[in-house]
């Protein structure tokens, strides 16, 4: 289990556009190579901000992740206030 | 031999300019004046090269490989970041870097136990360019950006920045020729990604924009402890304010105007001038 591993992984999508697609089309693929637990994978794949929050992501980081995938802000600002 | 002739501190939230319209017209109105006004006390004060202080957004550095702080010492850096191109609505620019400046205080900083870290392939992100933009619409004067590590944990303490503020001002005095802006771009609240976010802690910025203008540096530094820190928000861009006042030395703003646009989802603006 590695909290910087789920955080690379959000910093590497956030950051490289190309890869970033890659990801929204294919994100178990573009996660594999990541050294991550199976509670992370999940939590990550799920979209579950609740979850990944908790564990200690970067907020400001979380929040871009959150964008990427999809996550309104106020869906966000909810799963992040029931922590 | 140099002299400090201006002192900035603008907000670089890129809604700013992505999303403009997100905004009432009112304070749009106000937002657009105030940036008017630094680019005006900008262009009055006539300064060789302008120095930028904020926190990189996660672009530059990461918890891969994080300096506290950073100098920008290549001959130019461009930005925006390829990230936030496409959204910004910033027009990309590759800006000169005053190096004589930039290369002169890494060294003056490795002899005066400033370790900063240095880069030659620095990228601008929105915290850079959104206040350019309109500070120094033709991106053509001379910058020395330079990272304070806020955005990951842990940072460098507020007395730390200050001392770095009073080096850089030490520098530019004794082994610098010529007139030197400083800008500090970035809010004293913001709570982006956040519980908080989309509300902002206005007693809070009340507080230390109350420090300033009544010229208390040393109270406002002695607040941005750990944990008013933590209560700033994510963002941590209190400590970039920290450094700006161990650069301007005791001064009182010449102008103060503070925005709170409820369409924003990080922290309010605060738009500032202190002119020598």
């Amino acid at each position: 289990m590695s909290l910087y591993q789920v955080q690379r992984l959000f910093f590497d999508i956030h950051n490289d556009l190309d890869l970033r697609a890659n990801y929204l089309a294919n994100p178990e693929s573009i996660a594999k190579p990541y050294d991550l637990s199976d509670t992370e994978r999940l939590a990550i794949l799920s979209k579950d901000i609740r979850s990944l929050y908790r564990m200690g992501v970067n907020p400001w980081l979380l929040f871009q992740f959150s964008h990427m995938v999809g996550i309104r802000n106020d869906e966000y600002l909810k799963q992040i206030r029931e922590v | 031999m140099g002299n400090i002739v201006l002192g900035l501190a603008a907000p670089h939230n890129p809604n700013i300019t992505s999303r403009p319209e997100g905004i009432s017209d009112d304070d749009r109105h106000r937002l657009l004046q105030g940036f008017g006004h630094l680019h005006k006390c900008l262009v009055e004060a006539s300064p060789d090269c302008l120095i930028v202080l904020t926190t990189d957004h996660m672009t530059n550095f990461f918890y891969h490989n994080n300096p506290m702080f950073c100098l920008a010492v290549s001959d130019t850096c461009t930005g925006p970041a390829p990230k936030e191109i496409g959204n910004l609505r910033v027009p990309k620019a590759t800006l000169k870097v005053d190096t004589k400046l930039a290369r002169g205080l890494l060294h003056y900083g490795i002899e005066n136990e400033i370790d900063f870290s240095y880069s030659e392939d620095f990228i601008l992100d929105h915290a850079f360019m959104v206040p350019l933009n309109f500070v120094t619409p033709h991106m053509d004067l001379p910058i020395v950006p330079v990272h304070i590590g806020g955005m990951l944990q842990p940072g460098p303490t507020a007395r730390r920045c200050y001392k770095l503020g009073q080096h850089i001002r030490q520098f530019v005095n004794d082994s610098y020729s010529g007139k030197v802006a400083v800008l500090v771009s970035g809010s004293i609240y913001g709570d982006v990604g956040g519980p908080t976010m989309g509300s902002v802690d206005t007693a809070f910025e009340m507080e230390f924009l109350g420090l300033l203008k009544a010229g208390n540096i040393e109270e406002f530094v002695r607040r941005v402890t750990l944990e008013n820190i933590k209560k700033a928000g994510v963002s941590n861009e209190l400590l970039a304010w920290v450094t700006l006042q161990g650069v301007l030395g005791p001064a009182i703003p010449s102008s103060v105007e503070y925005i709170w646009a409820k369409g924003w989802s990080s922290g309010a603006a605060s738009l500032v001038t202190w002119k020598f």
